[in-house]
């Protein structure tokens, strides 16, 4: 049921083209060059060292790898890392 | 940025938090609406972090029961920063002071610019603005602007407008001059003689001359009148143009002594110091044991940065002199005393090229020690002068 009105959010996202991140609460995620990252819309950190920080969304994980990561600034759905970025990876459930 | 500012006028904590899963702290944290900001991890189970000291007291019912530890390592901001300025007392009515000062200062003027004068020459109008009061330091409230406008504009009946404005401390004088009309198309005047000559040429521009060439004219004679005839008849004043180039001759007389006294050096040297120290001399060394001699001094003055300390040591050296007469002879000082009536007419702006003619005459001065050359030259040049009348 949840699958099936998820797959009709998708549609008309497409078909309307609706913004992605608002109707599907998918995060946003902007980068500046390989120093800065900033994702909208997290659901909590998973883990974090200073070569690795995951974080969870809707349905999956993001995993930013780099080298000296550390939180600029974390609040409830916001979250800016800062460092030397060298990978972003997603992993869905 | 913003928000970094934001969080310094709040002021803000900086905390380490201790314990296991600090990931699971962390998001509990931010769940509840707090922010946390410059979030490091130390070691596996030491986090360092940034929040604001509102946040920081709602903290603590947070982490109850999770066997967590945390503490405050130090406190940043304007309320701590406030708060440790208020218990420096010194600090505050220095502070005060130096606001009061510089308030106080800037009612005076420092500076004083005047631009615009170009007939008028600066310092002139400097000493006029000084006598009006205004000087460097001057109250800026006991000015009268628009009264001192006034004043320059009278005593200097060149100027068609004088603008005073103060920015500051910076007092700025502009004055804007007429343009003056040029004189000799509206006047009525005469081409006068500057001085007595021979008239080798007329050219009369406007006017009518009043010499032929041949005539001696004598200083202030009219050269060329104003007054004239037009193409139709018509008697014309106007101002009288033209050059008028006549003979004219300028004398001068030098003189020279057939003999000169001069002080010749013996080889004989001696060398003293004296120190002096404010209005107190003190010669280091002996006195010269010879007479008559020359003297040259070499002070030294001591001095930090370019503050001169009034300290002076100064070496003497004395040279032993032997006064002689030299015998100099007639034809020489007949050469320098024709020299010397030279540069007299050189003073005078005569140029030996512009010499048509020349004359000498030679004089022996009565006690028969020198000779005197009076020097006559002849030269040919513009001699007329406007002279308006009104």
């Amino acid at each position: 049921m949840v699958q099936d009105l998820n797959r009709v959010a998708k549609r008309l996202v497409n078909v309307l083209d609706l913004p992605a991140d608002a109707i599907l609460d998918l995060p946003r995620i902007t980068i500046t060059g390989n120093l800065e990252i900033l994702i909208e819309k997290h659901k909590g950190i998973e883990k974090y060292t200073t070569e690795e920080v995951w974080l969870r969304m809707k349905d999956g994980l993001i995993c930013i790898s780099g080298r000296k990561l550390a939180i600029r600034m974390i609040a409830r759905d916001d979250i800016k890392l800062e460092g030397i970025i060298e990978k972003i990876e997603f992993q869905h459930r | 940025m913003i928000a970094q500012l934001w969080a310094w006028i709040k002021g803000y904590v900086i905390i380490k938090i201790k314990g296991a899963n600090l990931e699971g702290v962390l998001n509990r944290i931010v769940a509840q609406g707090l922010i946390l900001w410059d979030v490091q991890r130390v070691t596996a189970n030491i986090i360092i972090a940034k929040m604001q000291v509102r946040s920081f007291k709602q903290l603590r019912p947070l982490l109850t029961g999770l066997n967590i530890q945390v503490s405050i390592v130090g406190r940043a901001g304007l309320p701590f920063l406030a708060a440790h300025v208020l218990k420096r007392k010194a600090l505050l009515v220095g502070l005060l002071i130096l606001c009061l000062g510089l308030y106080y200062l800037s009612g005076f003027i420092w500076f004083i610019e005047v631009t615009g004068n170009e007939q008028v020459h600066t310092d002139e109008l400097v000493s006029a603005i000084v006598d009006q009061g205004i000087i460097v330091g001057v109250k800026k409230a006991a000015l009268d602007l628009r009264r001192i406008e006034n004043h320059l504009l009278t005593l200097f009946p060149q100027f068609s407008w004088v603008g005073i404005n103060i920015r500051g401390v910076l007092m700025r004088i502009e004055v804007v001059e007429r343009t003056s009309p040029n004189l000799e198309d509206v006047q009525y005047g005469n081409m006068v003689a500057k001085r007595d000559g021979l008239v080798t040429q007329i050219l009369p521009f406007r006017g009518t001359p009043q010499v032929k060439v041949g005539d001696t004219v004598k200083k202030g004679e009219i050269l060329i009148s104003g007054e004239y005839y037009d193409l139709y008849g018509r008697k014309q004043r106007g101002a009288a143009e033209g050059v008028v180039r006549a003979r004219v001759w300028y004398d001068a007389i030098g003189e020279a002594a057939y003999s000169k006294i001069v002080a010749e050096r013996t080889g004989q040297e001696h060398v003293n110091y004296t120190l002096t120290i404010g209005q107190w001399t003190l010669r280091i060394g002996k006195q010269v044991p010879f007479a008559p001699y020359m003297v040259e001094s070499h002070p030294w003055q001591l001095r930090v940065r370019s503050i001169e300390l009034p300290v002076v040591v100064t070496r003497h050296v004395y040279y032993e002199v032997e006064y002689q007469t030299l015998e100099i002879s007639p034809e020489i000082a007949r050469s320098i005393a024709f020299e010397r009536a030279w540069q007299q007419l050189e003073a005078k702006g005569i140029k030996r090229e512009q010499v048509v003619a020349s004359q000498v005459e030679e004089y022996q001065i009565a006690d028969q020690d020198g000779v005197r050359v009076g020097l006559i030259v002849e030269l040919e040049e513009n001699i007329a002068e406007f002279i308006p009348q009104l």
